[in-house]
């Protein structure tokens, strides 16, 4: 049998002109969040009767609303609502995700069975259907929209923590490891958990980018935010009746959701190279 | 032997996203006949038939085994904000979702083969700006997505017909609005499997044989990308569906997903009850289909069995 | 001898394959040279990288994604293949040239019926109208020695043994009638007896006309059936002629430093790397006492389809402080499952195993998390026996840190193993992914050798290893035996690598051993059948020569 050869010394890869646009981003999106008036002093409620719809220049960058609200601002203002949906939600489900994960892992025939069963119930009901439930029961508004996301996320979480438990229980490494003389719990402090944790921040990662998206989308069926808050989905979905008349309006929130989905799926990508590349061998 | 396990597998699906419905129904804030008329306004002796008719004066237990039994017999209930069954009004909006999902799908699927036959091992720049072009379809928001489409192609352009149309010519946007984010997501599946496929020794050992690329694609490496694909069925089950909602919104047309919408903005929980179902169903269905067509793709699975 | 013909079927000069362009063109053939004719064998001889695939691959135009071919001469039957067009080439591959790679099981198709990947090759050709390929694909099976081919050609490769697969795959290389036959490595990866019968049908296809160009990283198997052998490092051949001269009276030092490495070739305690240090004298410890008892092992397991399979059935032996117990059987033999009962991992269905005369199963949890620290194991593929986020020095940390000795001592320890295992102790710092393969085994050794080891358990080590790296660390072993009076149980399928490590052997067939004893008892007057039948399979290097076509033992 011929071994692979190896080449000595790290690969080093170029400097990614996409991840990095990707990562100063992020950081921008990190600003609006935290601080937005660092980026905009114009208060994003405040409508001016006399400024509807005014096309983007010197006073409004990206032009102004229906209402005479500053598009610019209200995007600034909408990055909050939007990123801690994401950022919530996929807490929440990869913490249910993670115990559901061990258990159909760990717990035996039956606790494997239930789980894959419970599983398999959540993903029979299509996620924005599901959403939508979990609306139609708690009303409408941020905190139903973060649990119906949360529950439509589990699964995911579920199935890979369970794949990952599983594929490092097997692993030669972990078996080399009780060997050593560790016990049963140093050895999943030290290796289990630890090396399941790539992929996991991976899901994660990707998991906050389509939760955006998807509370969204939530905001444009009207069953997520409400007027007169701003969120990004919720601005597409009144300023579309104005398209003919304002592009600004239904265009630059769409775009914001957009390059902000698609940093965290840059971003993302490049950490499941990373992690893929130090398992292979 | 294992047909048998997969269907009592899947009505075991089906049963328990039936007793979710059923529990939403019971952990709504309110009392259950509003639940269940929602926002329609009823006289007194329909609020009395309707306690009747569910047994709401009955313990839980006994409520929702007639609600069972009533499911087994077919009977998904009254929509009081559609005035009609519940079977009656999923019936009549099936048929074009189904066609605007199958449209969608025949798109989205024929899109992810070319593209990822076209790109796969090919130039850096070429396959590059084919995957860049994938992960900004995945980003884009499907509902803005199709308001832009019919922007340009329908208001300015004129090349289409504007929301709300049935003719054949209305379907082409909305099922592109509806493929383009899964016909990316599956068209990056595929060239990786193909791309890993193409590296494979048997496909050294085929072209040593004389055949050339394209015999190599068709005969050998679109059966090993199409396997991934398979698994994927059921999360694009759940893609179409979802994105049937946005995308009937979008372009005011007849279907499944306004139909669900409506039942959600009306909290007519019979309909949303009776679309959960559907779903599930749709689920399972597919479920069962995939398994087989695995076997038919993968003869090592069969053996195993 | 071999039959000359005016026109070699393959007459190669100065063949250069570049792969990339510009300035990161990297040249991996360095001008290659010879000629192939009918009936004839040739075959180059290498370890990895030494550019023997791509030379291969280059005669079907097949040399790999961004490969460039340059060469002085590069004729195929008589043509200039220089100038081939891909279509040209097309007809080349499986029409002229056959190409049969290793690994049956990943070179036909999976999801593909024996008969659909010989078609592809009928149908390509053009040999045989469509109707008679059905028929085509019964005789070809049958000409390759595949018994029931009408049922085996509607299977697929999974349903097959190894052996037939094999076979399979050169059926669908010779499909088409080539006169040449490139096989690359077609052996490896098989058991030894079926190795010998691949090795059989090769030789009966030469002797039948065909020319064939061998590619290997195995002298013996080489030596078997070529007529001519061409030595490859490095991208160049450094040593070509007649096989006889080549591998009876090596020129080039790298070739004799190749042969030297061969390990059946050597008795027990010679060195096997030519440019190593001469070995430290064993003490001789022939009484020395028994650290592990075996005693009638049996374990049994249950197959998905409701049955049992016996994996290890009956099985005693002893380790004694100090010496070598080698285990040797083909696959499925059940010698690793019986190296981990020994080790104290997993619980035998039947019999003990006793640590100093007493029962694993008798120990309490902690008292086996400390015994079994002396018990380490060395696993053929290292790699992944490390925490794939560990460095090479927290990799041979860990035991250490297991018993609790303190960190700067710990680096201390760490610097010392690795230098005992002839690591340069800066690569602490590297993770183990940045080294080669010989490297990290002996990171693995290095790992094991942490806690005063009195027993190792070597699962195949150097499987996956080249042969003169697999040298340097069946050296390393014996030295460390010798300084440290290690004892050593070592499993590996390589029959010449038992004997030359081994006091003691086991030879094991379906779970069961056939044959146990001294090593050279068992080697020079095997008794049982089966162990007759693994010896005459090895190819070995000190075997005359092919002189007379060999008569065909399978078919």
């Amino acid at each position: 049998m011929t071994a692979p050869t190896v080449p000595v010394g790290a690969p080093r890869r170029p400097v990614r002109p996409a991840l990095l646009t990707g990562v100063a981003f992020l950081v921008l999106l990190a600003v609006a969040v935290i601080a937005p008036r660092a980026l905009t002093s114009i208060d994003p409620t405040a409508a001016d009767p006399l400024q509807i719809l005014q096309p983007p220049g010197a006073g409004h960058w990206l032009g102004t609303d229906q209402n005479g609200r500053d598009v610019f601002a209200r995007i600034v203002a909408g990055a909050r609502p939007s990123v801690l949906i994401g950022i919530f939600s996929s807490a929440l489900a990869l913490l249910a995700g993670t115990v559901l994960g061990v258990l159909g892992a760990k717990g035996g025939r039956v606790g494997s069975a239930i789980v894959t069963r419970l599983l398999d119930i959540v993903l029979a009901v299509p996620g924005l259907l599901l959403v939508l439930l979990a609306v139609a029961v708690l009303g409408s508004g941020t905190g139903p929209a973060v649990a119906g996301l949360a529950l439509v996320t589990t699964p995911g979480y579920a199935r890979l923590v369970r794949g990952e438990v599983i594929r490092l229980r097997d692993a030669e490494f972990v078996r080399a490891a009780h060997g050593l003389g560790w016990t049963r719990t140093q050895v999943v402090l030290r290796h289990v958990v630890p090396n399941a944790m790539g992929p996991v921040t991976v899901l994660a990662t990707l998991g906050i980018g389509s939760t955006i998206a998807a509370a969204a989308s939530l905001s444009y069926l009207g069953l997520g935010a409400q007027e007169p808050a701003a969120e990004w989905g919720l601005m597409l979905s009144v300023s579309t009746a104005y398209f003919s008349r304002a592009w600004w309006s239904a265009v630059f929130p769409g775009i914001a959701i957009t390059a902000t989905v698609l940093a965290i799926t840059v971003v993302g990508h490049h950490l499941q190279l990373r992690f893929d590349g130090r398992r292979a061998s | 032997m294992t047909a048998v396990r997969r269907l009592l597998g899947g009505l075991a699906v089906v049963w328990g996203a039936v007793t979710l419905t059923f529990l939403a129904l019971h952990l709504t804030p309110g009392s259950t006949v509003d639940a269940i008329v929602g926002q329609s306004v009823v006289t007194p002796e329909v609020r009395a038939q309707i306690v009747a008719e569910y047994g709401l004066d009955q313990p839980l237990w006994i409520q929702y085994l007639s609600y069972l039994g009533r499911l087994v017999r077919g009977d998904l209930g009254h929509s009081y904000g559609q005035g009609t069954q519940v079977a009656e009004a999923i019936g009549e909006q099936f048929g074009s979702t189904l066609l605007l999902v199958a449209v969608g799908l025949g798109l989205a699927f024929g899109g992810a083969v070319l593209v990822a036959a076209a790109t796969a091992h090919r130039s850096r720049w070429w396959r590059g700006s084919a995957v860049g072009a994938e992960r900004v379809s995945v980003a884009v928001p499907p509902f803005w997505l199709g308001i832009l489409l019919l922007v340009a192609f329908s208001f300015s352009l004129r090349w289409f017909p504007a929301i709300g149309s049935d003719s054949p010519r209305g379907l082409v946007l909305p099922a592109v609005a509806l493929a383009v984010a899964p016909a990316a997501m599956l068209s990056q599946v595929m060239r990786h499997a193909l791309e890993k496929t193409l590296e494979e020794p048997f496909v050294t050992s085929a072209r040593a044989r004389g055949l050339t690329r394209t015999a190599v694609l068709a005969r050998h490496a679109v059966r090993h990308a199409l396997l991934p694909v398979v698994t994927l069925a059921g999360w694009l089950v759940a893609a179409f569906i979802g994105g049937a909602i946005v995308t009937e919104t979008v372009f005011a047309r007849q279907g499944l997903g306004r139909l669900t919408v409506t039942a959600i903005e009306g909290k007519d929980f019979p309909l949303v009850s009776g679309l959960v179902l559907v779903s599930a169903v749709a689920y399972v269905v597919v479920g069962i289909g995939v398994d087989a067509l695995y076997g038919v793709l993968d003869p090592r699975l069969r053996a195993s069995t | 001898m071999t039959p000359v013909l005016e026109v070699p079927l393959l007459d190669v000069t100065d063949l250069r394959v570049t792969f990339g362009h510009g300035r990161a063109a990297r040249e991996v053939v360095h001008g290659v040279s010879f000629t192939l004719a009918a009936s004839e064998c040739v075959a180059i001889v290498g370890e990895s990288g030494s550019g023997k695939s791509v030379t291969a691959r280059s005669l079907l135009g097949l040399a790999g994604i961004g490969g460039t071919v340059h060469a002085g001469r590069l004729d195929i039957a008589g043509e200039d293949a220089r100038a081939f067009t891909e279509r040209r080439w097309r007809q080349v591959r499986g029409g002229q040239v056959g190409l049969v790679l290793q690994d049956a099981l990943g070179s036909l198709d999976p999801v593909r019926k024996v008969a659909a990947e010989i078609t592809d090759a009928l149908r390509t050709h053009r040999t045989v109208t469509p109707a008679q390929r059905p028929q085509r694909v019964h005789e070809l099976l049958a000409a390759v020695g595949v018994p029931d081919p009408e049922i085996r050609a509607q299977q697929y490769p999974h349903q097959l043994s190894g052996g037939l697969r094999q076979r399979a795959l050169i059926a669908t290389a010779i499909a088409a009638d080539p006169a040449v036959l490139v096989a690359d490595e077609p052996t490896t990866a098989l058991d030894v007896t079926v190795q010998a019968q691949v090795l059989d049908l090769l030789a009966a296809r030469k002797d039948a006309g065909m020319a064939l160009l061998l590619i290997s990283h195995d002298l013996a198997v080489v030596s078997r059936i070529a007529d001519r052998v061409l030595v490859m490092k490095d991208g160049e051949v450094v040593e070509s002629g007649p096989g006889r001269e080549v591998l009876g009276d090596p020129r080039h030092a790298y070739t004799r430093r190749l042969i030297a490495a061969v390990p059946s070739a050597h008795p027990r305690g010679s060195r096997l790397s030519l440019d190593a240090a001469p070995a430290p004298t064993r003490p001789v410890l022939s009484g020395g006492e028994v650290v592990l008892e075996a005693h009638d092992l049996r374990k049994v397991y249950a197959t998905p389809d409701g049955g049992s399979l016996t994996a290890v059935d009956g099985v005693s032996l002893a380790v004694r402080a100090g010496r070598t117990v080698g285990v040797v059987g083909e696959s499925g033999s059940g010698k690793t499952t019986t190296g981990h009962l020994l080790f104290g991992y997993g619980r035998p269905d039947g019999g003990t195993v006793s640590v100093d005369g007493r029962a694993w199963a008798d120990h309490s949890p902690a008292e086996l998390r400390r015994l079994h620290q002396r018990f380490p194991v060395v696993h053929q593929d290292p790699a992944a026996s490390f925490d794939p986020r560990y460095t090479v020095g927290r990799t041979v940390a860990e035991p250490l840190q297991v018993a609790g000795v303190p960190r700067p001592e710990r680096r201390r320890r760490v610097a010392e193993l690795l230098g005992r295992v002839g690591l340069d102790p800066a690569l602490a710092e590297r993770h183990p992914r940045q080294l080669s393969g010989g490297q990290r085994q002996r990171v693995a050794i290095a790992r094991a050798l942490a806690l005063e080891p009195r027993v190792v358990l070597c699962d195949e080590p150097v499987s996956a290893l080249d042969v003169s790296v697999q040298a340097q660390i069946l050296d390393l072993l014996a030295d460390l035996q010798a300084t440290l009076g290690i004892a050593y149980v070592f499993i590996s399928h390589d029959l010449g690598v038992v004997r030359h490590v081994s006091d003691e052997v086991l030879v094991m067939q379906h779970g069961r051993v056939v044959e146990q004893g001294d090593v050279e008892d068992v080697f020079e007057r095997p008794q049982h059948p089966y162990t007759k039948s693994l010896l005459d399979a090895v190819p070995t290097l000190d075997a005359p020569l092919r002189a007379a076509p060999h008569p065909s033992r399978s078919a």
